[in-house]
C-alpha cells in the first residue's frame, strides 16, 4: 500500500505486543499450574498478570480487547507520564519471573510431571508446521519477529528462546524465558521512543493483494488480503497459530497416561473454550472424559507424586 | 539468492513470476505441477507451508499456497487455478507434510474443492449434517 507507519507507532505496537505476550504466557502458566494441582502457581501467576492488565487499562481504557493497532499506525498514544508506570511494573515483574524460573527448575514434582512427557519431535513439528513456543520448544528455531522482521525488532537486542527436548518442560522454559525477553524489549522501546505522529491517514485502499504476519504469543499469526479497490476485501484469510499447533496433539498425547492428557493438550496453549474433551476407545466401547475429569486425573497424579517425594 | 535458486529450480513450471517486495514473491503454476513444486519447496528449500488461501473468482477457483522460507523471511505465494468449477479437484499434499491436513479439510468444506489423496477429507468446522453441496465461501452461496 506504500504506507510508512510512523516510528512512534511502531514502538507503541512493539510495547503493546510484548505486554500481550507477557499477559498471555502468565495466563498459560497459571492454567498449567492449576492442571497439575499447583494452585499456588495458578494464583501467583495470575496475580503477576494483573498489573499488566492494569497497564492495558491505563494505555487503552480496556484490559483485554485494547484495539490499539490500525491500518497506518495505532489508535491511541502512550502518554509520556505513563512511561514510568510501565517501567515500574516491568521492574517489579522481573523478580517474580525469576521466582517462577526457579520454581520450575527446582521442584521435583513439576519436573516429574513435565520432563519427557508429551514430546513433539523436531521432524514431526516441521511436518506439522507448528509455530511459536510450540515449535521453539522442539528445536525449531523460528520467530517472525526476527525472521520476517517488522517494526524495530531488528534494531534492538533480544534473543529467540529455543529448547531442544520438545517436552512440556521445554514449553514452560520457552515461555518463562520469553517473558524476560519481552521485559527487556519493552524497556528498550521506552528508552528509544521519541515524540512524533502515531498514524498516517489512510483514505483509499488500492487494488492488490498482500500477506502480513506477526509473532503473536502463540506463534505466527498470518493474514492474506486481496482488495479490488472498494471498501470491502475480496478475500481476507486469517490463520491463527492454534490452527497449526493444536494438531500436534495427534503425536504428543498417545503413549502417555490419560492423567497427562490435560497438561499435554494445554501445552500448546490452545483456545480451550469448546474443545476441552476427549473420547477414550477401549474394547468395551467409548468413554468420554470432560475437561474437569481430565484435570481431576491430572491433579490426582501430582498428589501421588507429592506423597512419593514426602511433601 | 534464494529467489534466483527457486526460480531456476522451478523454471519450466513457473508462470507470472512477480516480486511484490523483497520478501514477498508470487508465481503461478499448473495444477498438475503442484505436488512437484510443493515437494521441491519443502524438501529441497526447507520451506514451511504457512497456510492455503482459497478464493472463488466466479470464473474459477484460486488456491494460494503460502510457503515461507523462515531463514530469510521470504514468502513464496504459489498460485494455482482450478478451472473446472463443476468438479473442482486438486492433489492433496498430506503425504508430503501434515501441515496441509486441516487447511485442506477447511477449503474442502468451505469452497467444495476435492483434495485427491487426502486420507480423511471430512468436515473440520462445519456440522456433520451440513447440507450437501452448500459451500459458505462460494460467491453464489445463499445464507438462509
Amino acid at each position: 500500500m506504500g504506507i510508512n507507519v510512523p516510528e512512534r507507532a511502531n514502538y507503541i505496537r512493539m510495547i503493546i505486543d510484548e505486554l500481550q505476550r507477557i499477559h498471555s504466557h502468565l495466563l498459560w502458566l497459571g492454567l498449567a499450574g492449576h492442571f497439575i494441582g499447583y494452585n499456588t502457581v495458578w494464583m501467583w501467576a495470575w496475580k503477576a498478570r494483573e498489573p499488566i492488565l492494569d497497564l492495558f487499562e491505563l494505555i487503552s481504557g480496556n484490559r483485554q480487547n485494547y484495539a490499539m493497532m490500525k491500518i497506518g499506525g495505532v489508535r491511541r498514544d502512550i502518554k509520556e507520564e505513563d512511561y514510568q508506570v510501565i517501567k515500574k511494573t516491568i521492574k517489579e515483574l522481573r523478580p517474580v519471573l525469576d521466582m517462577f524460573k526457579k520454581v520450575v527448575n527446582d521442584d521435583p514434582v513439576i519436573g516429574k510431571r513435565t520432563k519427557g512427557v508429551g514430546i513433539l519431535k523436531k521432524e514431526e513439528g516441521i511436518s506439522l508446521g507448528v509455530v511459536g513456543p510450540t515449535a521453539r520448544a522442539s528445536a525449531i528455531d523460528i520467530d517472525v519477529r526476527r525472521d520476517d522482521a517488522y517494526a524495530f525488532y531488528n534494531d534492538i537486542s533480544w534473543s529467540v528462546i529455543v529448547q531442544q527436548e520438545g517436552d512440556i518442560y521445554a514449553k514452560i522454559i520457552v515461555r518463562v524465558l520469553e517473558m524476560l525477553e519481552a521485559c527487556s524489549i519493552i524497556e528498550q522501546c521506552l528508552a528509544k521512543i521519541a515524540k512524533g505522529p502515531i498514524e498516517v491517514e489512510v483514505r483509499d485502499i488500492p487494488e492488490g493483494e498482500g500477506v502480513g504476519r506477526v509473532e503473536a504469543p502463540r506463534g505466527e499469526c498470518f493474514h492474506y488480503v486481496r482488495s479490488d479497490g472498494t471498501n470491502r476485501p475480496v478475500r481476507h484469510k486469517i490463520r491463527a497459530p492454534s490452527f497449526v499447533n493444536v494438531p500436534s496433539n495427534i503425536v504428543t498425547v498417545p503413549g502417555y497416561t490419560i492423567s497427562d492428557a490435560a497438561l499435554t493438550l494445554a501445552a500448546v496453549d490452545p483456545c480451550y473454550c469448546c474443545t476441552e474433551r476427549c473420547a477414550v476407545f477401549t474394547k468395551g466401547g467409548k468413554k468420554v472424559f470432560t475437561g474437569d475429569d481430565l484435570i481431576k486425573l491430572s491433579i490426582e497424579k501430582t498428589e501421588k507424586l507429592k506423597k512419593e517425594y514426602g511433601f | 539468492m534464494i529467489k534466483d535458486e527457486v526460480k531456476n529450480q522451478l523454471a519450466p513450471m513457473l508462470k507470472n513470476w512477480e516480486i511484490k517486495n523483497p520478501r514477498r514473491v508470487y508465481f503461478e503454476i499448473d495444477k498438475s505441477d503442484l505436488k512437484e513444486v510443493a515437494r521441491k519447496l519443502y524438501k529441497d528449500f526447507n520451506m514451511r507451508l504457512s497456510t492455503i488461501t482459497g478464493i472463488d473468482n466466479e470464473k474459477n477457483f484460486e488456491l494460494i499456497f503460502h510457503f515461507g522460507m523462515d531463514k530469510t523471511g521470504e514468502l513464496f505465494n504459489v498460485r494455482v487455478f482450478i478451472t473446472d468449477k463443476t468438479n473442482p479437484e486438486i492433489d492433496s499434499l498430506v503425504d508430503l507434510f501434515k501441515a496441509s491436513d486441516w487447511v485442506e479439510r477447511e477449503i474442502h468444506e468451505l469452497l467444495g474443492v476435492n483434495f485427491k489423496g487426502h486420507p480423511n477429507l471430512k468436515h473440520l468446522l462445519l456440522d456433520d449434517d451440513w447440507p450437501k453441496d452448500s459451500y459458505p465461501l462460494r460467491k453464489d452461496y445463499k445464507n438462509e
